[in-house]
């Protein structure tokens, strides 16, 4: 029956290829392919830049390492924008692995390193690679400039696994945010991190001392004979200047302040 | 002749004997196959999978292909003839980061085809790795790394035979580069029966070349969110 057969063959081909395609992914389209042909590293399209000292770290270790007899190409990729038409492999290292080292390999074994916010993954990267890249983790959270660190670590403990060590630069270790180390990490910019929660600790404090200085004056006019404004006394006062604070209102204004305009 | 993409025939994209035929795998190897399919597709939450061969059509191979060597898969960009587009000097507003793409894809004998660097830019042109960093001058459509994608000042009017003239290469229906035989053309992801030539270059179009036997072929590209343009002053 080989109609039958065919047709069930179609059946699931079709199903499992409209369950998830990126098997089907399997010619050019990833730009790392193209670019790793005449360079070693593929660095993430803007605005996932990796900064420049990290970027000089990698390719002088690269370098180091190929002069050691340990050649290798490394792609980081931050987003999908950074896969062309393959970006369903965003979340499978070792997938797109896979797929990039049959783009570049043309009867050769090249050694290929990919390093993705969701893990690492590689191919022909020597017997102990296993071991060797099992304690090394990408922080998702750092952007571009976490790749970067990771695959210092890892061609570190690759070149090192292989017999053929290179020194893993100091950077490596830090533990930064985008935009650490110079460069634009495409991430929030610290002044906005670290800036805003002073400016509002900043607010609140000045808030508590005006509220201090009203309320000082407002005992000193007590003190001198008080107005129509105070006639309910401090302590509703107060309680008056909570409820108004909360609702977003000058207290200035309802406890017999300057008025905004004194025309 | 110019072609938009309602004009490109949908219907028989689907019928495409190029893409469809194959000598289909045993029972068992195909059962394997499909397993491995979906559990491929099972660990990539949410995707929408934009890669996937176009209408969800059975892949004519699910064999890799590879890049191919040799100065016929890897052409250079060529010497920069002047078919009538204005060759500009590098620096101006018009080359600040470019906002319209196209990504063409090239195959022959089932090998990728490098689009190289410099398509569009005028010796002596400055490298940097795998991409074209500047030149004497650069053309309104031009690419400046080798992945394929074909750069276009906004507003351009170009075809696919425009960039090949730029480009100093052969194209016909029945040639592409030195290769020759049957061309076969798809626009995202879509069987185009016209003249391969008259392909329009339209802003974030995904482009396939083939001669020879069939490959997978992509619908989509994800572009760079800020261009690819690189070229300094």
């Amino acid at each position: 029956m080989p109609s039958l057969r065919r047709l069930t063959c179609l059946v699931l081909l079709a199903a499992s290829a409209a369950a998830g395609a990126p098997a089907a992914a399997r010619a050019d389209g990833d730009p790392a392919s193209d670019v790793l042909l005449s360079q070693s590293v593929f660095y993430p399209y803007a605005p996932n830049k990796v900064p420049d000292d990290l970027q000089t770290a990698l390719d002088a270790q690269l370098k180091a390492a190929k002069a050691k007899g340990y050649e290798l190409k490394v792609a980081l990729i931050a987003a999908q924008t950074d896969m062309g038409s393959v970006p369903q492999l965003f979340t499978a290292p070792q997938k797109y692995a896979d797929l990039l080292t049959s783009e570049i390999a043309f009867n050769t074994k090249p050694r290929v390193l990919v390093v993705l916010p969701s893990g690492l993954g590689g191919n022909n990267l020597g017997g102990k690679a296993g071991d060797a890249l099992g304690p090394v983790q990408v922080d998702p959270g750092a952007g571009a400039a976490g790749l970067a660190r990771a695959a210092l670590q890892a061609i570190g403990a690759l070149t090192r696994a292989n017999g053929t060590p290179v020194p893993v630069p100091a950077l490596a270790s830090q533990t930064g945010k985008p935009g650490d180390g110079g460069g634009d990490g495409g991430g929030p910019s610290p002044l906005l991190v670290f800036g805003l929660p002073v400016l509002l600790v900043a607010l609140v404090a000045g808030g508590a001392i005006l509220r201090d200085r009203r309320r000082e004056e407002d005992e000193e006019q007590e003190d001198d004979g008080g107005s129509p404004a105070d006639e309910n006394g401090g302590e509703e006062a107060a309680a008056e200047d909570a409820a108004t604070e909360s609702a977003g209102q000058d207290p200035a204004r309802e406890h017999g302040g300057p008025p905004a305009d004194p025309q | 002749m110019t072609y938009d993409s309602t004009e490109v025939p949908r219907a028989a994209a689907r019928h495409d004997p190029r893409v469809v035929r194959s000598s289909l795998p045993r029972l068992p190897t195909c059962l394997a196959l499909a397993l491995s399919l979906g559990a491929c597709g099972a660990g990539v939450p949410g995707s929408p999978a934009p890669g996937a061969l176009a209408g969800g059509r059975v892949p004519a191979t699910a064999e890799p292909v590879s890049i191919g060597i040799g100065p016929r898969l890897r052409p250079g960009p060529g010497a920069l003839p002047q078919p009538g587009l204005p060759c500009r000097p590098i620096g101006g507003a018009r080359d600040e980061r470019t906002r319209e793409a196209v990504h063409l894809e090239l195959f022959a004998q089932r090998r990728i085809v490098i689009v190289p660097a410099g398509i569009g830019i005028g010796a002596p042109r400055r490298t940097d790795g795998a991409f074209v960093r500047g030149g004497r001058c650069a053309m309104p459509l031009r690419t400046t790394e080798p992945t394929g994608v074909i750069e276009l000042t906004p507003g351009t009017r170009a075809t696919v035979g425009d960039l090949f003239a730029v480009w100093g290469r052969k194209l016909g229906d029945r040639q592409l580069l030195s290769f020759r035989g049957p061309v076969h053309a798809w626009v995202d992801g879509r069987r185009d029966r016209g003249p391969v030539g008259g392909i329009a270059l339209l802003d974030g179009r995904q482009i396939v070349i083939v001669v020879g036997p069939p490959v997978p072929v992509h619908a989509t590209y994800a572009f760079p969110p800020e261009g690819v343009s690189r070229l300094q002053p």
